[in-house]
C-alpha cells in the first residue's frame, strides 16, 4: 500500500496501519532525534512521544501524503521543546551545585553541537536537517511551513552565529584549508 | 577560504559521522507504547470536551452539594490534622462530597502517604488513598514555588510497576477556576478509579500525570456552543511532564471486607419488567446489577432519582453506573459500610425509557429534513457546515423543566447507517467530539450535538437513540439486607 492508503486506513482505526507508517520510517526518524537530544534514551523516548501525538491528532492531518513531512515536524518541535525544558533543568541543578570540570574529558565536537543546541530554534533546524540529516533547502522549507527564501536567510544567520559562538576570533577551532 | 565555510565543512564532517549512529532494536517497542498512549489521548480529549459542554449546568449542582456537604465531622477532622502534613487532605476530604468516603476516612480507613514527584519547582504530591477491592480514591496535592502560577492535573494514568495500563476506569476533573480555600499556589484534587468486578490492584501501582497551568484568569477557554469549525488543538508549551509516583497497596488492609447480597427480584413499571439482580458492598462503595427483561415492549436505558435508604431514612446516593439496564447495568452508591445499618433498601420512583419500534431518528442530512422521530419533542433544529469535512447536526428536545432531568448524556448512538444499509461512526473530530447536549436557551429546550464526516451518505440516515427523556414510572423499595 502507498502512503497515502496508509494513512487513509489508519485514519479508519487501523492500528496496524499506523504502526507500518511510523515504522517504515523509523530509521530516519531516531537520527533526527538522536542529532537533536544525543542520547539514546531520549531520542527513543521522543520517538514514542511523536506517535502518541500523531496517533492522537491523525484526524487534523488534511494532506495523507504529507505524512512523512508532519511527522518530523511532530518529532522535532518535541525535540526542541524538551531540550528547552533539559536547559530549565539544568540551570536549576548549576544553582545548587556547581558542575565540577564540566566536558574537561570530551572532545571538541560537543563544542559545536553546545553552540547549535544554543541557536534560536528556528536555526537550530535548518543546521540539523540540512547538516545531520542531508535535506534539501526545499524540503526543510517545506517541513518548516516557510519560504524556501527565508529558510536561505536563517540558514546564513545560524552559520554566522555558529560561527561567532564556536570561535569568537575566528581562531583555531577548525582546521584551515 | 572564508570562516563561514570552515564552519560549514565542520557541520558536514559532524553530519556524517552522524550516519554512524548505532540504532537500537528496540525502536518498534516505543513507538507501540506511543500508539497505546496515542489512544489514551483521544479518550481524554473526548472527556474533557464533555465535561466542557455540561459544566455550565453542572456547576449549579456541584455548588449545592458542596454546601450541604462541607464539615461533615470536625471530631475525626482535627485527629487527622495532627498527623503532619495531612492538614490540606482534611480539607479536600471535607470537600469530598462522597458520603462513603467520608465514613471511610473517619473509620482511619485512608493509607497516608506523602509521596511526591517534583519538575520545574512542581510538586505533584499524593497525600493518602482510600482503596478496597472495588476502588481506588487518590488524594493529591500540586504545589507551585510561584504562587502565581497554579497547575491543574492533565492525563493521569495509572500503570503497575512494569509499566502496564490497570484496567480500571478513571475520574477525574479539573474545576477550572482556583479554590479560594486554598493558599496560592496550592491546587489539590482526587481520583477516582473504579476496578471492574474480577480485577485485582497489584501490590504496587504507579501514577502518572503531566501538569498543566491554569491561564490567566484561572480559567479554560469556554466551549462554544455555536461553533462552526473543529476546535483547534492548541498544545499548551508549558505543561510540565514526566510525574511518576509509586503507590504501594497494602492488600491486607481490606482484604475480605466484601459483602454479597444475591436479591433476585423483579419489579413491574408501567408493564416493563425490571429485574434487581444482586448487591455488592464494599466499604468504599455498593452496586447493584439490575436488568430489564428481553419480552419488554420498552427498551429502559437507566434508573432516575434511584438511592439507597436504611432503617433510619439516611440516604446513600448514586455516584454513577455502567452499562444500560436493557444490557444488564451496574448501578454505583455512596457505601454505608462503616456506617453498619441493620436494613438496606433501594428505591426510586421512574427510568428513562421509550418504545422498542421508536428507537430510530431518520434524518436526510441533505435536504435538512427530519424523516421520523421518537417523539414529537424531538426536533432537528440545524443541519450546518462544522469546518470543512465535518457536517454539524443540533438536535433540540422540548422538555417539561418541572419533571424532566437535566440531560447530561447523549441521546444517539455513535453509529448509524445510511439507506443502503452501511454502518458508519459519527466524526472523530481531533479537537474533542461535542457529542451531549446543553441545557441553554430556553427552559423548556434542551440541545444535542453531533458531528458526522461530510461524506455522500445514500440518503436518508438512521439513527438509534442510546437515552432519552421519556419515563416510566412507579414507586418501588426492595430490600437488601
Amino acid at each position: 500500500m502507498t502512503t497515502e492508503q496508509l494513512v487513509l486506513a489508519a485514519k479508519q482505526g487501523d492500528d496496524k496501519a499506523f504502526f507500518q507508517l511510523v515504522s517504515t520510517e523509523k530509521e530516519r526518524l531516531y537520527r533526527i532525534a538522536f542529532s537533536y537530544l544525543r542520547n539514546e534514551t531520549e531520542a527513543l523516548e521522543a520517538l514514542q512521544e511523536m506517535t502518541c501525538r500523531a496517533y492522537a491528532k491523525l484526524s487534523k492531518l488534511k494532506e495523507p501524503r504529507y505524512f512523512n513531512t508532519w511527522l518530523i515536524r511532530i518529532l522535532i518541535h518535541y525535540c526542541i521543546d524538551e531540550q528547552k525544558r533539559k536547559s530549565k533543568v539544568l540551570s536549576i541543578t548549576h544553582l545548587t551545585e556547581p558542575l565540577k570540570a564540566p566536558h574537561a574529558d570530551l572532545d571538541e565536537r560537543l563544542g559545536l553541537e553546545e553552540a547549535i543546541e544554543k541557536l534560536d530554534p528556528r536555526y537550530q533546524h535548518i543546521i540539523i536537517l540540512k547538516y545531520y540529516q542531508d535535506m534539501t533547502l526545499t524540503d526543510i522549507a517545506r517541513l518548516l511551513e516557510k519560504p524556501e527564501g527565508t529558510v536561505k536567510t536563517w540558514l546564513n544567520k545560524a552559520l554566522t552565529q555558529l560561527r561567532s559562538q564556536i570561535d569568537p576570533k575566528g581562531g583555531a577551532v577548525f582546521v584551515k584549508s | 577560504m572564508s570562516n563561514h565555510d570552515s564552519v560549514e565543512l565542520e557541520l558536514g564532517l559532524a553530519g556524517s559521522k552522524g550516519t554512524d549512529i548505532k540504532l537500537p532494536d528496540n525502536i518498534d517497542s516505543y513507538l507501540s507504547r506511543g500508539i497505546e498512549q496515542g489512544k489514551m489521548e483521544r479518550r481524554n480529549v473526548k472527556t474533557r470536551m464533555r465535561r466542557k459542554v455540561l459544566s455550565s449546568a453542572a456547576a449549579c449542582l456541584i455548588l449545592l452539594t458542596c454546601i450541604f456537604t462541607i464539615r461533615n465531622s470536625p471530631v475525626f477532622a482535627s485527629i487527622i490534622r495532627d498527623i503532619p502534613g495531612m492538614e490540606g487532605l482534611v480539607n479536600l476530604i471535607q470537600k469530598s462530597s462522597d458520603k462513603g468516603i467520608q465514613l471511610a476516612l473517619q473509620n482511619d480507613f485512608i493509607q497516608p502517604l506523602g509521596v511526591s514527584d517534583e519538575h520545574e519547582n512542581v510538586k505533584l504530591t499524593v497525600e493518602g488513598i482510600v482503596v478496597d477491592e472495588a476502588r481506588l480514591v487518590l488524594f493529591y496535592a500540586i504545589e507551585s514555588l510561584n504562587p502565581n502560577k497554579e497547575y491543574n492535573l492533565n492525563s493521569p494514568d495509572l500503570t503497575d510497576a512494569g509499566g502496564e495500563k490497570l484496567k480500571v476506569g478513571i475520574r477525574w476533573g479539573n474545576s477550572g477556576g482556583r479554590d479560594e480555600s486554598e493558599p496560592r499556589g496550592v491546587h489539590r484534587g482526587t481520583i477516582d478509579v473504579l476496578l471492574i468486578d474480577g480485577e485485582m490492584l497489584p501490590d504496587e501501582i504507579v501514577f502518572k500525570a503531566k501538569l498543566e497551568p491554569l491561564d490567566e484568569n484561572g480559567f479554560n477557554a469556554p466551549v462554544d456552543l455555536d461553533a462552526t469549525e473543529p476546535p483547534q488543538i492548541v498544545e499548551n508549551p508549558s505543561i510540565i511532564e514526566g510525574y511518576r509516583i509509586a503507590i504501594p497497596i497494602d492488600h491486607a488492609k481490606f482484604a475480605g471486607m466484601k459483602e454479597e447480597y444475591v436479591l433476585n427480584q423483579t419489579i413491574t413499571v408501567e408493564d416493563q419488567h425490571i429485574s434487581f439482580v444482586k448487591a455488592t458492598v464494599h466499604p468504599t462503595r455498593i452496586a447493584i446489577e439490575v436488568q430489564s427483561d428481553d419480552g419488554n415492549s420498552k427498551q429502559v436505558f437507566s434508573a432516575g432519582d434511584i438511592q439507597l435508604v436504611d432503617e433510619k431514612g439516611e440516604v446513600w446516593r448514586s455516584i454513577g453506573s455502567s452499562g444500560m439496564i436493557h444490557d444488564k447495568a451496574v448501578l454505583f452508591f455512596e457505601s454505608s459500610y462503616f456506617h453498619k445499618p441493620k436494613k438496606l433498601y433501594v428505591e426510586g420512583s421512574w427510568f428513562r425509557a421509550l418504545d422498542k419500534d421508536k428507537m430510530d431518528v431518520v434524518i436526510d442530512t441533505e435536504r435538512k429534513l427530519l424523516i421520523q422521530a421518537p417523539v414529537a419533542a424531538l426536533k432537528l433544529k440545524s443541519i450546518s457546515p462544522f469546518g470543512k469535512s465535518y457536517t454539524k447536526l443540533t438536535l433540540a428536545i422540548e422538555v417539561d423543566p418541572e419533571i424532566d432531568d437535566i440531560m447530561g448524556y447523549s441521546v444517539l448512538d455513535n453509529k448509524f447507517k445510511d439507506a443502503s444499509g452501511k454502518e458508519y461512526n459519527m466524526a472523530d473530530i481531533g479537537g474533542g467530539v461535542l457529542s451531549g447536549s446543553s441545557g441553554r436557551g430556553k427552559m423548556n429546550t434542551q440541545e444535542s450535538y453531533q458531528y458526522l464526516d461530510y461524506k455522500d451518505y445514500k440518503q436518508p440516515l438512521t439513527f438509534r437513540v442510546i437515552n432519552y427523556p421519556n419515563y416510566i414510572r412507579e414507586l418501588y423499595k426492595i430490600r437488601i439486607k
